[in-house]
This record gives C-alpha cells, structure tokens and sequence, in this order.
C-alpha cells in the first residue's frame, strides 16, 4: 500500500518593520511569503509494509473489528481515524443499510470493498509503526515456519496505537476490549481461544491471537471467527 | 490618525465576533428545515430529528438535552411509539427511566440527569392497549451524543440504521 505525503506549507508571518518604511518593502515581503508558502515537496510516495490485503486473510478480521468497533457511534463514523465498514456499522455503499441480514432492502454482508477500506484505514494509521511491526513479526513468520502466539521477540504488535488501545494499555474511549491474562474487568471476556503449545492447551483471547496472527501475515481464521462471537453490548444482547 | 485608531480597536472585535459563528453547527440547524406545519415548538415537535443540534447548549433553542430521542411503531416512522418505556445505564452505572410522549419523544435535561458517556440502552418496552408487550435491548452503547437520531435518522442509509422502533412480531428491519 502507498500512501502521498502531505504537501509542506510555510506559515504565513506577518511582521512589522519600522525601519523599512513605505507600502512597497511590506508589499514584497508579503509576496516573497506567499511565494515561499506556494514551494513544496515533490509528489514523493511512501511506502507501508503489512500484511497485503486479500479478503481471505483480511475478510475474518474485518469482520471482527466490524463487530467489535465498527458501531456507527464509535469507529462507524467517517470522522475517525480508524474508519471501520461493515454490515453491522458503516456501510461503503450509499445503497446499503447498516443491516447484515441480505433479505432487508439495503442490507446484505459486509462486501470486500468494505474490507478492504477497512484494511486501507487501519494499516495507514501509523505508517512507520506499521511496516517496523510487520517486518518484524513476517520476519518470525519465515524463521519460525509458523505463525507463533504469543508473539516472539521479533514481532512486537503492542507498539501499534490500535492495540495498545484495545488491550487497555492507552486510554480508550471504549474501554478495554481484550484481556490477555485473567484477573479480566468486568465486561472484557476471560481468554477463551485454546492454543496448543508444549506445554498442554492454554487459553488466550481470540480477539489478540486474530490480530496478531494477521500482522504475521497467517490471519488464524479460526480465532478472528470466535472473536466475532464475542457480543457487542451488552453481554446478553445476542439473545435478542 | 484618528481614523487608524479607530480601525486598529474595531478589526479584534471583528475578528472575534467571526469567530464565535460556527459553520458546522449553522448548517446542521438549517438543515433540519422548518416547523412541521400546524406543530409549534415545544414537547411534540420535530419527531425523528437529532434534537441535540438546537438543544444541546449551542443553540438556538434555549433549553438544554443531555438525551433526546423519538421511538416509532414501525421501521417507516409513520406512527408514534406513545408510551414506550427506555431505561439507560450510563458509564458510571446510573440509571434512569424515561417514557415518550404522544409525539413518540422523550427528553432529559440537566436537571433529569446527566449522564457520564458512554451510555447504554439496557430496555425499551412497550405495552400495547391490548396488553401485549415487547422488550427490546440496544445491541450497542452509545458514545457518541446525546441525540438518538445521531445514528437513528429517520430513513435508513450508509450512516443509520433508521429510526427507532418497537418491533413487533413479524415486523422487518433490523
């Protein structure tokens, strides 16, 4: 994915000189400003390394930040930085409703589209940070063989702003939404995805296991379905 | 040179005076278009409408909402919910209850309650004149504003789910 660098301005700064007297000298000086706020960078390209975009290995965790995050009150909203659409939020479509059921007029299931422009906002939000945790953890990826969770020393995930934010470990409006090890709060599920390690079956979240198995470019389908299983609001409301 | 003094103390105020207008907020209360003929202000009117965009501090209506909403029988708001009962819980874990008027409308001002967002809406009920009841539960909190009709407009699009309604068996929508 590439993304345009913003165009540079020069802030306009108006100043008086006392000892240049006469319109003419402010006149220049205001023009030789505004040429100078005129001048920019080239049109240069940067890149971002993640995880390429394709509907099977982003579509389930689409689905799963749809579900979780993609509320219109919350990430639904174009306002955002991290712009979710989805059936069950935002929909890309002027055309359609946020409605997932196909036999309501208007609605239908997420479509790639969304996915996709889902993808787009979330792995342009940090650039840099962005392509320094994917190196990081694809690099874990070709060395290991497979995916790894938890994560190995390469592959660092907590340093995006996305996950930090929904393990709780920055400030959140919606709280925290993933628990990694028990004592959970109150409303964030016990970890529940069982994971075979050496060491027997342990639990881990599958909300975090979908991530990151998504930035080490091996998106666990699996998890990110169970992750979207999780209710929204309140812990009851999938018995509507 | 009295002229220039003049100039320099009256250009602040102008440009102060700029910048108390805000754009955003004039085009939202234009938008929402005139008084629904034979409605005055008051409790009933504007069913549907983000009452907040006037009443929520910034104007022009003088009275404040911390939370406002209509709820409509049916998914094509063609008739008002009368009646219909919604508890909210907010951040914090207060609650309160609220029923709608005969318009469908319900509304809290400061003095009601104010409530810590984000707020949720853990019922909606409503008892038909022939007893029968429907319970409803909103799926999501709301974090955003005080208005329903934020995300509730009254036509379903990209952007809303369209109106709140009571559902009733083998009622469509979502």
């Amino acid at each position: 994915m590439k993304a345009m660098t913003p165009r540079t301005r020069t802030p306009l700064v108006l100043a008086s000189f006392p000892a240049l007297a006469g319109g003419a000298a402010i006149l220049s000086g205001v023009c030789a400003v505004l040429t100078l706020s005129c001048s920019s960078t080239t049109n240069t390209r940067i890149g971002i390394d993640a995880p390429p975009f394709s509907d099977q290995s982003f579509g389930s965790v689409g689905d799963y930040l749809d579900h979780r995050c993609g509320s219109l009150d919350c990430h639904g909203q174009p306002g955002r930085n991290l712009r979710i659409w989805g059936c069950e939020g935002m929909r890309l479509d002027a055309g359609m409703i946020p409605v997932c059921n196909r036999t309501v007029p208007g609605g239908g299931r997420t479509t790639v589209s969304e996915h996709q422009a889902t993808y787009r906002s979330l792995v342009g939000l940090e650039p840099q940070v962005m392509t320094e945790v994917f190196n990081g953890c694809n690099n874990q990826l070709a060395e290991a063989g497979t995916a790894l969770y938890p994560p190995g020393s390469s592959c660092h995930p907590e340093l995006l702003t996305f996950v930090q934010k929904a393990r709780g470990t920055q400030a959140h409006k919606g709280g925290q939404l993933i628990c990694l090890t028990p004592p959970c709060p109150p409303a964030v599920p016990n970890p529940s995805y069982p994971l075979m390690t050496s060491g027997g079956t342990v639990m881990a979240d599958p909300q975090d296991v979908c991530i990151v198995s998504w930035l080490e470019g091996a998106t666990n389908v699996a998890a990110c379905q169970q992750a979207e299983s999780i209710p929204t609001y309140p812990s009851d409301a999938s018995t509507e | 040179m009295r002229a220039r003094g003049l100039l320099l103390v009256s250009v602040p105020w102008l440009l102060a005076l700029a910048a108390c207008q805000d754009a955003v907020h004039d085009e939202q209360v234009t938008n929402l278009g005139p008084e629904a003929p034979g409605v005055s202000p008051g409790p009933d009117h504007r069913p549907g409408q983000p009452c907040t965009v006037c009443h929520g501090g910034n104007g022009p209506a003088k009275v404040k909402f911390t939370l406002a909403g209509t709820v409509f029988m049916d998914w094509a708001a063609t008739m008002p919910a009368v009646g219909a009962e919604l508890q909210f819980e907010d951040a914090n874990g207060n609650t309160y209850h609220v029923t709608t008027n005969q318009a469908g409308n319900f509304y809290l001002q400061p003095g009601d309650w104010s409530p810590t967002f984000p707020v949720s809406v853990p019922l909606l009920s409503y008892s038909s004149s022939g007893g029968s009841a429907t319970t409803q539960v909103m799926t999501t909190n709301d974090n955003r504003d005080g208005s329903c009709a934020s995300c509730h407009g009254l036509t379903p699009s990209a952007n809303s789910p369209g109106p709140i309604y009571v559902k009733t068996p083998g009622a469509d929508g979502g």
